[in-house]
C-alpha cells in the first residue's frame, strides 16, 4: 500500500529587518510549520484545511521537495524525501494555480519536454499523449501557443503535464483557486479520477465545501499546528465541516488565552 | 548530462523559434558593428584635416648661412644629436618636420658631382607638416640648388607617414566595445528571459517540481545561453572582418591594413571567451533577479567594465595607467579581453598575453558556472 509518512516537520523562515517591521515584532524568524505530523494513504484524498498563513503552502512545498524543511521527516513509501529529492519527484505531481506551464510554448511541445525530463520512454510517451490529450479534450489547441489559450485550457495543459509520468502522489495546494466554476469542477473530476485510479492525493485548501465533496480525510491546522486529524464523518459528528471547524477554533483562542 | 540537453534543446528551440529572437542573434551583432564602422569611415574620411596646433620641428648640423632663414621658419636648432629619435617622432606626428645636414656640409664648387644632400623628413598626413616641407623645399630653391641636393638619396624614405597606424589607433578605439557590446545586448535579453522570466511567470517552480536536479537545470540554461554567445560572436566576427576592409578602403591606407591569420584567430578567441564571460555574469545577475525588468535594469551596469578600457584607452593619462598594469590587464575577466582585442588591432600583441587571457576568462566562466549552479540550489532565490 502506498503511503505518505509526515513526522515532526518544522519549518522556519528567517525574517528580513523588512519582514520584521512589517510584522511588529523582533524574532528573527517566523515559525511556519510547528512539529507536524500525518499519514495520508492511497485510493484516498486527504485535506489540509486552514485559514489563510496556516501554514498549508510551507507545508505543501516540502512535500514536494521545493523547500527543505528545518527537522522532521517526510516518507513517500519508503523514500526519504528528504535525501532522495529527485527520486521522490519522479513519483509524485505537484500543482499549484501558479505553477504556470511556458508561455512561449505549445502543449504538445510542453508534453513532449517534460516526457524527456521525466525519462519517458518516446514510444510509451507518444502512446499516452494521444489517450491524455483525448481525455483531457486538448487536441484542438495542441499546437497553440499557450500564451493564446484561456486560463481554463492552461489549467488542463498544467494538470496533464502533472500527470506525465503516472505519479503515486499528486500534491495539489489551492487545486481551484482563482478558478471559474466549470475549471473548478474540471479540477474536483480530475481529483476524484485519480483517487479512483489509486493515487495517494494530498490537498490544501480552506474552502470546507471542498473538502466535504472530496476528502476522505482531513487535518486542521492552525498557527502551523495540526489541531484535529480524522476522517470527516468523525470531525463533523453531524454538523457541517465549518461549525466544527468553528468550534475547534474556538477551543484553540481560550486554550491560549490560558 | 541527459536533463543537461533536454533543458538546453528546450531554450534553443524557444530562441530560434523566435524570429525576432533570431534576428537580433545572428544579424545584429553583425549589423551593429558594421554599421558603425561604415559611420566611423565617413566622419575618418570628413575628418582629415587635424586642428590647428604650434609647429615643432628641427634642424641639425645646419652650417650658419642656414641657420637664420630656418629659424625664420620656426624651425629650431636640434637639442640633441640623436637623430634617429627624431626620425621616429616625425612618423608619429610628434614633430612636423626634422632636416638633416651632413656633419660636414660643404657647399660645392661650380663643376662638383658629388654634392652634399640634405635629408628633410615629414610626414604627409599631417598639413602643418607639409606646409612646412613645402616652405623649407622652396627656401632652399632660391639659395643656389646647383651647390647641393635636397632628399636626394635614393635607400631614404623623406615621406614618413604612417596611414595604417592611424587606421590602427582609430578602430582599437572603438571595434572592441562595439563586439562586445552587441553580444553583450543579445546575451542579456535571452539570459534575464530565460532565468528571471521564468521565475516571474511561474515555469520555473514547474520545472522545480520535476525530477530534474537544480544544479542541471542551472547548467542546462546556461549552456543554451553560451551558444548564443557564440553564435552572435560569430556574427560580430563576420563583421568586423568586413569592416576592417571598408575602414581601410575609405583611409586609404595604401594596401591596407594587413592582419594575419594568427591576429584573426586571437581576436576570434578573445571574442568568444570575453563573450562568455559576459554570458556568466549576466546569467549570475538573471538568477538573482526577481523579474526580467530587475535584471534588464541591474544587468547594464556591467556594460561598464567593457567601456572603461575601451574609451579610457584613447586618453593619454590613463593610457600610461594601462601600460602600468602591464601583464595585470589580461587577469581581469572582460577588461583582458577587451584590451586584447585593441593589442590585436594595433598590431602589438604577445601570444603569452592572449593565453592568460584565455585562461582567465575560462577560470571565470567555469566559477560562474559553478556559482549559478550553487544559486539555484538556494531556496530563496529560485523559490521567489
Ligand atoms: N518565505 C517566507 N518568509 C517569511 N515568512 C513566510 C514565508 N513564506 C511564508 N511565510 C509565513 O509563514 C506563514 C505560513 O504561510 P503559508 O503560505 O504556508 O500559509 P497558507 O496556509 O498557505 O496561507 P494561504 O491560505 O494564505 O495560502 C505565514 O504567516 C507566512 O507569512
Ligand atoms: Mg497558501
Amino acid at each position: 500500500m502506498e503511503s505518505l509518512i509526515v513526522n515532526n516537520l518544522v519549518k522556519k523562515f528567517p525574517l528580513s529587518k523588512k519582514q520584521r517591521k512589517k510584522l511588529y515584532t523582533s524574532e528573527t524568524e517566523k515559525t511556519a510549520v510547528d512539529n507536524i505530523s500525518f499519514v495520508a494513504k492511497s485510493g484516498e484524498v486527504f485535506g489540509l484545511l486552514g485559514t489563510n498563513g496556516a501554514g498549508k503552502t510551507t507545508t505543501m512545498r516540502m512535500l514536494a521537495t521545493l523547500i527543505k524543511p528545518n527537522s522532521g521527516q517526510i516518507f513517500f513509501n519508503d523514500i526519504n524525501a528528504i535525501e532522495n529529492p529527485e527520486k521522490v519527484r519522479s513519483q509524485l505531481a505537484f500543482l499549484t494555480t501558479d505553477l504556470k506551464p511556458d508561455m512561449k510554448s505549445t502543449p504538445s511541445a510542453m508534453y513532449d519536454f517534460f516526457a524527456e525530463l521525466y525519462h519517458i520512454p518516446r514510444n510509451y510517451a507518444l502512446e499516452r499523449k494521444k489517450q491524455l490529450f483525448s481525455e483531457f479534450q486538448i487536441e484542438p489547441y495542441a499546437e497553440t501557443m499557450i500564451a493564446k489559450l484561456s486560463q481554463g485550457q492552461r489549467q488542463k495543459v498544467s494538470l496533464v503535464i502533472s500527470v506525465i509520468h503516472d505519479p503515486k502522489f499528486v500534491i495539489f495546494d489551492e487545486p481551484t483557486n482563482g478558478l471559474d466554476i466549470i475549471a473548478a469542477r474540471e479540477v474536483r473530476d480530475f481529483i476524484i479520477s485519480m483517487k479512483k485510479n489509486g493515487k495517494c492525493v494530498i490537498i490544501s485548501t480552506h474552502l470546507f465545501d471542498l473538502v466535504e465533496k472530496i476528502c476522505d480525510r482531513a487535518a486542521i491546522i492552525m498557527d502551523g499546528k495540526i489541531i484535529a486529524n480524522d476522517t470527516l464523518d468523525n470531525l463533523m459528528q453531524g454538523r457541517s465541516l465549518e461549525d466544527a471547524f468553528y468550534e475547534m477554533y474556538l477551543k484553540q483562542v481560550k486554550m491560549k488565552e490560558v | 548530462m541527459r536533463d543537461i540537453i533536454t533543458v538546453a534543446k528546450k531554450e534553443l528551440k524557444t530562441f530560434f523559434s523566435d524570429k525576432v529572437i533570431l534576428f537580433q542573434m545572428i544579424f545584429l551583432p553583425f549589423v551593429i558593428i558594421f554599421g558603425y564602422s561604415s559611420l566611423m569611415s565617413g566622419i575618418a574620411k570628413a575628418n582629415t584635416e587635424p586642428e590647428k596646433k604650434e609647429v615643432k620641428a628641427y634642424y641639425m648640423n645646419a652650417p650658419e648661412s642656414f641657420k637664420d632663414p630656418l629659424e625664420n621658419l620656426k624651425i629650431k636648432v636640434a637639442p640633441d644629436n640623436n637623430e634617429e629619435k627624431y626620425i621616429k617622432d616625425v612618423k608619429n606626428k610628434e614633430l612636423d618636420l626634422f632636416v638633416i645636414f651632413p656633419e660636414n656640409f660643404k657647399e660645392a664648387q661650380p663643376g662638383q658631382t658629388d654634392l652634399s644632400n640634405i635629408d628633410i623628413y615629414y610626414n604627409s598626413e599631417e598639413s602643418s607638416s607639409i606646409e612646412l616641407f613645402s616652405g623649407v623645399t622652396a627656401l632652399f630653391t632660391t639659395m643656389q640648388p646647383q651647390i647641393f641636393t635636397v632628399n636626394a638619396s635614393p635607400d631614404k624614405t623623406y615621406d614618413l607617414v604612417d596611414k595604417d597606424a592611424a587606421f590602427r589607433d582609430l578602430i582599437s578605439s572603438f571595434v572592441p566595445l562595439m563586439a562586445f557590446f552587441a553580444v553583450f545586448m543579445i546575451c542579456m535579453t535571452l539570459a534575464a528571459n530565460s532565468i528571471a522570466g521564468d521565475k516571474e511567470n511561474g515555469f520555473l517552480n514547474t520545472l522545480l517540481v520535476s525530477p530534474i536536479r537544480r544544479k542541471d537545470l542551472a547548467i542546462g540554461k546556461s549552456v543554451s545561453i553560451l551558444i548564443v554567445a557564440i553564435i552572435a560572436s560569430l556574427s560580430t566576427f563576420v563583421g568586423i572582418i568586413l569592416s576592417l576592409r571598408k575602414l581601410s578602403d575609405a583611409i586609404n591606407s595604401g594596401e591596407g591594413v594587413k592582419y594575419g591569420v594568427s591576429e584573426y584567430l586571437v581576436l576570434l578567441m578573445a571574442l568568444v571567451t570575453g563573450a562568455f564571460t559576459l554570458a556568466a555574469v549576466l546569467l549570475i545577475v538573471s538568477t538573482l533577479a526577481k523579474n526580467v525588468k530587475q535584471a534588464t535594469t541591474v544587468a547594464p551596469i556591467f556594460l561598464f567594465f567593457l567601456m572603461i578600457p575601451s574609451l579610457l584607452s584613447t586618453i593619454p593619462t590613463f593610457e600610461s595607467f594601462i601600460k602600468a598594469l602591464g601583464r595585470k590587464n589580461y587577469i581581469i575577466p572582460v577588461w583582458n579581453s577587451v584590451r586584447l582585442f585593441q593589442d590585436v588591432l594595433k598590431l602589438d600583441f604577445s601570444m603569452l598575453n592572449a593565453l592568460i587571457t584565455f585562461v582567465s576568462n575560462i577560470i571565470a566562466v567555469l566559477l560562474g558556472a559553478l556559482l549559478i549552479g550553487h544559486l539555484f540550489n538556494k531556496e530563496k532565490i529560485v523559490n521567489g
